[in-house]
């Protein structure tokens, strides 16, 4: 992900009050982990297991914060049990952002899965998503994320892809 | 020792803005005939007890949380220990009900029934004030602990058994999480749900 990508998201975070971060490292969003890392704005919550992420970010909503998790496109399948569980059974409000390998246009060939898993997955577990491929569209997609995740008491999903991702 | 008494401890040294989260199954209904309160947080699911608890720690800073996890239920994401060491709050108190079997689906042994031990996996993680209670003595002895500042670890070896529910107890979990919520939100003044009564779509 490139730098402007980056500051994209981050000024997309602050503008939306995003301001608790639970990550798993991913390639796709190292530049912007640590970016976020060194940023006071944020409470960083680096997390062993995605499961563990959603189950942090939810007990942070309840704290009053206004959390994201930052996963590998892999790491959603880690995290559909407390996606499931918690989420969507209690309607608790997250902001899901995934770099999605595995889209058209990837070439790697151990992503090709997650082009079949991701937004099934994503639609069982009544996640709305949007896919942004484009760097000029982050900041608005993630205040729009939050603003509807909260007002539908609902974990809403971006899939960052194209331009954003090289 | 049984559950219930040690929670019959706990709560003599619970304060009346102490923050907690529960797992599912007995624990919940045994923890509300002894504490009924707006601050309890009911119902996590398996592996999501200590992370929610964890991750309330980290946004209220100032509140105390006391997670009452299970063994079968911490088992499954055991990597919280190592991510509630990393972050190390210290307003988390973390006490486990080890009853050596998952009791709710009918009693299978859990992996501490055969030797698992999990102070053992707490300490090594670098939650140093990890402790075991075996007898209720011992557990209220140990719970002292909760009262003092720091992140702690207390598993409870306690029986198989549970207390007699009502047959019409209620437990609506997305019910429990508005009044918690609600809860939150008047005692830290802040916002929680964040519900809104108009859209961007159709605000000029």
């Amino acid at each position: 992900m490139k730098a402007e990508a980056s500051e994209a998201i981050v000024r997309g975070l602050k503008s939306a009050g995003v301001d608790l971060v639970a990550i798993l490292p991913d390639h796709g969003f190292d530049r912007v982990q640590k970016r976020i890392a060194d940023d006071p704005a944020f409470t960083f919550v680096p997390v062993s297991n995605e499961g563990i992420g959603v189950g942090v970010c939810a007990g942070a909503f309840f704290g009053g914060k206004s959390p994201a998790l930052m996963i590998p496109t892999s790491g959603l399948l880690v995290a559909t049990w407390p996606l499931a569980s918690l989420h969507n059974l209690w309607n608790i409000p997250l902001l899901l952002l995934i770099p999605y390998r595995g889209d058209v246009g990837d070439a790697q060939p151990v992503m090709r899965t997650y082009n079949f898993t991701t937004e099934p997955i994503l639609r069982d577990l009544q996640i709305p998503y949007v896919t942004v491929s484009e760097v000029s569209k982050i900041e608005g997609a993630i205040k729009d994320a939050v603003t509807s995740s909260f007002a539908w008491q609902n974990a809403i999903c971006i899939l960052f892809t194209g331009e954003t991702l090289r | 020792m049984k559950r219930i008494d040690c929670m019959k401890v706990l709560a003599g040294v619970t304060k009346e803005n102490d923050l907690v989260v529960t797992n599912l199954g007995n624990t919940p209904h045994e923890w509300m005939s002894v504490r009924p309160s707006k601050a309890n947080l009911y119902g996590m699911n398996l592996g999501e007890c200590t992370p929610v608890a964890l991750g309330l720690a980290l946004a209220l800073p100032n509140r105390r949380v006391i997670a009452l996890d299970g063994d079968g239920n911490l088992l499954l994401n055991l990597a919280s220990l190592a991510d509630t060491a990393y972050h190390k709050p210290s307003n988390l108190r973390i006490i486990v009900f080890d009853n050596q079997a998952y009791e709710s689906p009918g009693g299978m042994p859990t992996a501490t029934a055969h030797g698992v031990d999990l102070v053992q996996v707490a300490k090594g993680c670098g939650i140093s004030k990890s402790f075991t209670a075996s007898t209720i003595e011992d557990f209220s002895e140990k719970i002292k602990s909760v009262a003092e500042d720091g992140l702690c670890f207390l598993v409870a070896k306690v029986e198989t058994g549970t207390i007699e529910r009502t047959q019409y107890t209620s437990m609506d979990y997305k019910y429990n999480k508005y009044i918690f919520a609600t809860y939150i939100e008047e005692t830290e003044k802040k916002p929680v749900l964040r519900l809104r009564s108009r859209s961007p779509f159709t605000e000029k």
